[in-house]
This record gives C-alpha cells, structure tokens and sequence, in this order.
C-alpha cells in the first residue's frame, strides 16, 4: 500500500507532466524565462490566374517554431492549391483551400513545429486573380530547450503508455 | 525579362523570378514585411524599378 507522501509525489509528477506536455503552458512560460519569445502576425498574398508563387521561410538561427494557431482565408473557395513542407517534409498538402483553422494547442500539442525551414506552395487554380492570406500564433523556442523537451516527451509516451503492461 | 533575383531595399527581402514563378526567401513568418513592398504583389503588378536586382 503506497504512503500518502508516496501518492503526493506521484500527484506533484503528474501535475509537472500535464504542464510539460501543454503547449499553452509550457511554452508560454518559457516566454517568461527568456527562453521563448512570442511569433504572432500575418501573410497575404495576391496571385493572377494560373499563378504560383513559393515562400521559404527560414527560423532565426538558435530557435524552433512552435504553434499555438493558424488559420487561412481565401477570396474564393476550392481555387487554391496549397503545400505546407517542414523542415524538408510535406505537413499539409490541400487541393482546394477553403476558410479554415488550426488550433495545434488544443488539437495536438507540439503538431508542426518547425525545426529550421518551412515552403509554403501555392497555385491559384481560379481563371481569375485571387488573394489568400494566412494568420498565425506561435512561439520561437530555444533550440536546447526544445531537445530537452524533446526527450521528456519521449520518455513519458513510454512510461505512462496504458497498454505498457501488455508488452513488458 | 524580370528574370532573376531581386532584393527589396526596405526590408532586405530576396525573391527570385522564373517566368511567372515567384520564390520569396524569409526569415521568420511575416509576409509583408512592409506596407507598399513591392514583394507582396502579384507578378503583374510589381515595379521592378523600385527593386535591387542581385542576380
């Protein structure tokens, strides 16, 4: 029978665990700490008939990108061809974009990141010009605490598995 | 022909043309990074004039 300091501490642990593992949280308060900085802001781009266009974007050298929320608007609805890459891998690829949002830190935390670069491919499939813009919340996360975090996030997928008792 | 790599003097932004084909390079997520910059326009309606070009 485990004491009730045995199960404090084992509260204290799943307490720290649930606020490492919310992006809200923790990154949020890294912010405090210097360790993160906040990313929020917008783009907007305006494209003829049959025109496609590529951003790189590129993190400040030292940092990850993590978002909280994305979200997309579009002058006409399935015209758009988008591809979202990260970090040299397609994350999104959408034949025909329509008005959407991401919530990454309610859906799934730590859900595209960017760990160094990211494309954003678009073609305006419309036989007229159209415009689409982007919005977004996000973190700049230190590169060290990001690996830190990392391995924390692996550590606990292993050890509070629920089926891990059906495998070991 | 526009061909080439251009720079916008304000925010030092580089985008590269190939035909009608734009590829903008970026650090951090902003695009524009400026009222007015010219990188934020369709191919139709950019004044290459108040460009640099870079190559």
């Amino acid at each position: 029978m485990p004491t009730t300091e045995e199960l404090l501490e084992k509260l204290l642990e799943l307490g720290r665990l649930e606020f490492w593992l919310d992006t809200s949280k923790y990154v949020s308060a890294m912010t405090e700490i210097g360790q993160a900085s906040l990313d929020m802001g917008m783009w907007s781009i305006t494209l003829a008939a049959g025109d496609s266009i590529e951003i790189s974007f590129t993190n400040p050298s030292g940092y990850v990108w993590v978002p909280h929320y994305e979200g997309l608007r579009v002058s006409t609805g399935n015209v758009f061809e988008v591809s979202l890459i990260r970090d040299g891998k397609v994350f999104l690829y959408m034949p025909g974009v329509v008005d959407m949002d991401y919530y990454w830190s309610l859906i799934s935390p730590y859900t595209g990141i960017i760990e160094t670069t990211a494309d954003l491919q678009i073609t305006n499939n419309s036989a007229a010009t159209e415009w689409i813009v982007g919005g977004y919340i996000g973190r700049y996360l230190t590169t060290e605490r990001y690996r830190v975090f990392k391995e924390m996030f692996r550590e606990a997928a292993l050890k509070y598995d629920p089926m891990r008792p059906l495998y070991e | 022909m526009s061909d080439g790599r251009w720079k916008c003097p304000t925010c030092k932004i580089e985008m590269q043309v190939r035909g009608r084909k734009l590829t903008i390079f970026m650090v951090g997520m902003q695009f524009p990074k400026h009222k007015g910059c010219e990188l934020g326009k369709d191919i139709d309606h950019i004044d290459f004039s108040k460009l640099e070009k870079i190559g």
